[in-house]
């Protein structure tokens, strides 16, 4: 699956590959680029939005150091089933940074025991539930992220639309299972379970 | 104290002039003045760490609400900046530098963008603004307005300093002012007071020459009645032969001269310059003597007692001084009883106790039983001039001559007093371990033949003097050779070894006086007898404590006499 890319991915690649040559373009253009990327985005529920947040989330927790091999390891993102982002993802991780890791997006239709993840994004898949893939980085430092409506208990994030705004609930304590240290920041911005409020 | 140390003390006197309390003043002001700038300052620079820390704080608590687009989130962190009073705006903006929430409590709201910079003071403002991470991600940005202070209330603030510093620069400019003022008028007494010095020693002064001028009168007065008497009485001697005339002529000059001794006896004894001729005396018998002068100088309603032990040493004093004294306490104790009473006069001997008899004492006490001297007028009973009695009743200088009698005489004198009962007066005069003298009757000697005519050199600086002085002893039967000064009396004596006594005088003009020549002579011709004479006391007493026999003017012929032989036969008998 890897290895057989199909043509609208490697348009896709392409045009993450032209962003990225402009890379160094004025902050200023973002909010035009994200409005036409809104527009052309294959999917719409909030994507961008879950996309931006996506980029976001790991400033806010830590990683053991045994979860990296060097310090210029890069920072693997990985996105479970389908992937509801498209380029955008590409673009947002190329300008962003953990630390002094690249961020490296990388798009696993099925998640596989032993898959090479700092963030799991786990979306809708016809073969994998979002428990099994969860299930697939168990016992690892990997943040899990379920997109909302999924049945992902265990996911230590899950996305959450309120007021139609999108939001997420913070499971800080299967983060701290795993190794991960949430910050008290992200903790105070989760929605909390069950009412759908902070 | 000298006038350097007085010089010295004056000059080191603290004296705030009004140009040092000015300029007192001035640095309170300039010094308070720095410190409120100082101050500002401080406050300024405390009021921008507060700031910063607030920010710092806003932008922590910012960075997940601005990462995740939490509105609502950030409008809470935003709002809790209005706790601080004086936060006037406060804005936080997402990455793209779009405000994502604001608060503003007064003036304009926070800029739309938000532009990075250090702290700025915009009038009474500060403004600062910083980045928001988290790690290294660069989240979005804060912006924070917040007064310093309001013009107001600094003004207040500082209102009340200043009030303060400008009442102490006026306190101290005052109390200046008060302290020049003050020197200037210490200053100004301290010249009265010199002025007022000179004019009271002008006064004492000009006091004295009229008291001088009143004494000089009075004794010129004195003396040209006496010398009217000796003039006129010259006159008559001349013009008349009955001897029975010419004797009462002569007894009239004789009485005449020798008031005027007396008198100058008592201008000298006035002066304490009394020359004291000394002579061993019973002191028993002399005031035994006394009985009838005392009796008719006091009333008959006052008795006298005297209680004399028989066995009473002797004494050295002058014993005419002596009875004066004697007679000036027994009058002030008449004085003192008006209604009559007794004067008791007592003298008993003192012994010290020591062996050798060195400070035996015999003390002379007179009783009166009159009104008493109040307490705080016996310490100045003894004072000249000083009376308790009504005007032209006493002079004042009774006790002071009794004192000056006591002092000289090498004894004391004091006064016990009870008020309405009676004054004692008593002296204390030293024993005298010398032998009576017995008076020896004046024998007219038969003038000596020419052959054995004793030589006298005679030295004396007054013509007429010297002319009858020099009749005087030509008449007692000596040869005499007279010189007018010290050193003329050398000369002759080197001249002329044939001198067998020198009479001088005591004081001469020129170089040597009498004393000197005296102490010539006896390196000169130790063998050679010298005999002084003055009417001056200070250089009979100093004559006296050389052990010099002196002969006080004015002497009668009989005294002259009786001196010269008792000299010419002194060293006959030694040789």
């Amino acid at each position: 699956m890897r290895g057989g890319a199909s043509k609208p991915r490697r348009l896709l690649a392409a045009a993450a590959l032209l962003l990225c040559l402009r890379g160094g373009v004025a902050l200023a253009q973002e909010g035009a680029r994200e409005a036409h990327d809104r527009r052309h985005a294959p999917h719409h529920g909030g994507y961008l939005v879950k996309a931006s947040h996506l980029v976001k989330f790991p400033a806010f927790v830590a990683w053991p150091d045994s979860a990296f091999e060097t310090s210029s390891s890069p920072f693997r993102l990985c996105i479970g089933g389908v992937d509801p982002f498209g380029p955008l993802i590409d673009r947002l991780a190329h300008n962003a940074r953990v630390g002094d890791h690249e961020i490296m997006v990388t798009r696993l239709p099925v998640v596989t025991k032993g898959a090479d993840c700092h963030v799991l994004f786990v979306s809708p898949s016809r073969g994998q539930t979002p428990r099994e893939m969860i299930a697939a980085v168990a016992g690892r430092p990997v943040l899990t992220i379920a997109d909302e409506g999924l049945d992902a208990p265990s996911a230590m994030i899950q996305f959450v639309t309120l007021e139609s705004r999108v939001r997420f609930e913070v499971r800080g304590e299967a983060a701290q299972t795993e190794g991960l240290a949430v910050s008290s920041k992200l903790l105070s911005l989760s929605v909390t379970r069950g009412t759908g409020e902070r | 104290m000298s006038g350097g140390a007085k010089a010295r003390r004056r000059r080191w006197r603290p004296a705030l002039t009004v140009w040092m309390a000015v300029t007192l003043a001035v640095a309170i002001v300039v010094a308070a003045f720095a410190m409120a700038v100082y101050n500002e300052r401080l406050g300024q620079q405390e009021k921008l760490r507060q700031a910063e820390v607030q920010l710092r704080i806003l932008a922590g608590s910012m960075a997940a609400p601005l990462a995740f687009d939490d509105r609502s989130a950030a409008r809470e962190y935003v709002g809790a900046q209005s706790s601080n009073p004086d936060v006037e705006a406060v804005g936080a903006y997402d990455m793209q530098g779009a405000l994502a929430a604001g608060y503003t409590r007064a003036g304009a709201p926070p800029p739309p963008r938000n532009a990075l910079g250090p702290p700025r003071i915009e009038g009474p403002r500060l403004v600062l603004t910083a980045p928001v991470t988290e790690g290294d991600t660069v989240l979005g940005s804060v912006y924070l307005r917040t007064v310093l202070e309001s013009p107001t209330r600094r003004m207040m603030r500082y209102a009340g300093f200043a009030l303060l510093i400008v009442m102490a620069a006026l306190l101290v400019a005052v109390l200046g002012a008060a302290s020049a003022r003050e020197a200037e008028a210490y200053r100004k007494l301290k010249a009265e007071i010199r002025e007022r010095e000179k004019a009271e020693d002008a006064l004492r002064q000009s006091q004295k020459m009229e008291a001088m001028g009143q004494l000089t009168g009075g004794v010129a007065h004195d003396f040209n009645n006496l010398l009217m008497v000796a003039s006129s009485g010259l006159d008559l001697l001349e013009r008349t032969s009955d001897p029975a005339r010419r004797e009462r002529l002569r007894d009239g000059i004789r009485q005449a001269i020798d008031r005027g001794a007396s008198l100058t006896q008592q201008l000298l004894a006035f002066s304490r310059r009394s020359p004291l001729k000394p002579e061993v005396i019973d002191i028993g018998q002399r005031l035994s003597g006394m009985l009838a002068i005392l009796d008719r100088s006091l009333r008959e309603d006052v008795t006298v007692r005297m209680q004399l032990p028989p066995d009473l040493w002797r004494v050295e004093v002058d014993a005419s001084q002596m009875e004066v004294a004697v007679l000036n306490i027994a009058i002030n104790a008449r004085d003192a009883m008006p209604d009559g009473g007794t004067i008791t006069i007592e003298a008993r001997n003192e012994p010290s106790g020591r062996a050798d008899g060195v400070g035996d004492m015999v003390r002379l006490s007179i009783r009166d039983t009159g009104v008493g001297v109040a307490p705080d007028m016996i310490s100045r009973l003894f004072e000249p001039f000083f009376t308790t009695k009504a005007v032209g009743k006493g002079t004042g200088l009774g006790l002071s001559q009794v004192y000056g009698f006591a002092r000289a005489s090498g004894g004391e004198v004091g006064v016990d007093s009870v008020l309405g009962e009676g004054t004692t007066i008593w002296l204390r005069i030293p024993r005298s371990t010398k032998a009576l003298l017995t008076p020896e009757p004046l024998a007219v000697r038969p003038p000596p033949a020419d052959s054995d005519r004793q030589r006298v050199l005679l030295v004396e600086d007054d013509d007429s003097v010297a002319h009858l002085v020099e009749e005087m002893l030509r008449e007692l039967g000596y040869e005499v050779k007279r010189v007018a000064d010290g050193s003329s009396a050398l000369d002759a004596l080197r001249a002329d070894p044939g001198f067998q006594l020198v009479f001088s005088d005591m004081v001469m003009p020129g170089d040597i006086g009498g004393l000197d020549l005296a102490r010539d002579i006896s390196r000169l011709r130790p063998d050679l007898p010298v005999v002084l004479t003055t009417g001056y006391s200070a250089a009979a007493a100093a004559a006296s404590k050389e052990g010099r026999r002196v002969l006080v003017k004015p002497y009668r012929i009989e005294a002259l006499a009786a001196e010269l032989d008792a000299v010419l036969a002194g060293p006959a008998g030694r040789s």
